[in-house]
């Protein structure tokens, strides 16, 4: 059964080369995270730990220029929640490189491309 | 936090009509409503050319708002037709026209041509970027339709799945 809650499925973390920088299931605050880190000389990473796995997926390496990019893929059937995945990464222009995790399974469902 | 929730919402009537939540079901119908009694409103099958039901003006209301945004929705039913002689017709458009019984000008393509995820229907919004951000933004119109032929059976069909999917942020 999958839950429409998906904080319990894991969260981004963000690294530099010092170590993890942020880690948080608010995907909303990882832009403004990352913006504040971006040029400090330090190449950013962006990884995903999927909880129930107790595993870290990543991480990615983010080249300069590039954003942090990250989002839910999301499938209803009928309407009711069939499929959550979670992409991590980095879009730049019109490139866009991520790994997807499952929410359930916690597989790579999608490596960069 | 809970992920985005969508209504399916159908559009009915001479233009510009009105709207109801169709609670995720459809009624391919041979009337212009929100109803799903099949038995009161079948579709005739024809002893030549093709029988249509009235077409289904489709599209997902945003009824709980993601983080950011939702944005690349894709919809798809089967690679399989519903049955002997009936074809299930899709389209998408972003402005609404009064439902019609015959062929349809904008469902013109069978749904089996969008059988999975990787070769689904992409759907537009009206807001930028194709993209929704708010309660009550909206999708493009869905428009499906059966499309009944001669060599079809009486009696009823097997329900078709419709799948959704998005990126949501």
């Amino acid at each position: 059964m999958l839950y429409e809650d998906w904080t319990r499925y894991g969260f981004w973390v963000l690294y530099c080369e010092d170590g993890i920088i942020a880690q948080s299931s608010d995907w909303g605050t990882l832009p403004a995270v990352a913006a504040a880190r971006a040029n400090k000389g330090d190449p950013l990473r962006i990884g995903y730990h999927h909880v129930p796995r107790a595993q870290t997926f990543g991480p990615v390496d983010i080249p300069a220029g590039a954003e942090p990019y990250y989002f839910r893929r999301i499938e209803r059937v009928g309407g009711r929640l069939a499929k959550m995945e979670f992409h991590v990464g980095y879009r730049d222009g019109e490139r866009q490189n991520t790994i997807g995790i499952d929410a359930e399974t916690g597989r790579i469902v999608q490596t960069l491309c | 936090m809970a992920l985005a929730a969508f209504s399916l919402m159908k559009r009915t009537g001479a233009s510009p009509g009105s709207e109801a939540s169709t609670n995720w079901d459809v009624g391919l119908i041979n009337d212009d409503s929100n109803s799903t009694d099949t038995g009161s409103y079948p579709i005739p099958v024809p002893e030549t050319g093709y029988s249509y039901s009235y077409e289904s003006w489709l599209r997902l209301k945003c009824t709980a708002a993601p983080d950011n945004a939702v944005a690349n929705i894709k919809v798809w039913f089967s690679a399989s037709a519903p049955a002997t002689g009936v074809a299930l017709m899709i389209g998408t458009t972003a402005s609404y026209a009064t439902p019609t019984n015959e062929a349809s000008t904008v469902a013109t393509v069978n749904a089996t041509q969008y059988p999975d995820a990787g070769s689904a229907l992409a759907i537009g919004t009206p807001q930028s970027y194709d993209e929704i951000s708010a309660i009550n933004e909206y999708s493009d119109y869905i428009i499906v339709q059966l499309r009944v032929g001669p060599t079809a059976g009486q009696g009823n069909l097997p329900v078709q799945v419709l799948h959704v999917r998005y990126d949501e942020s």
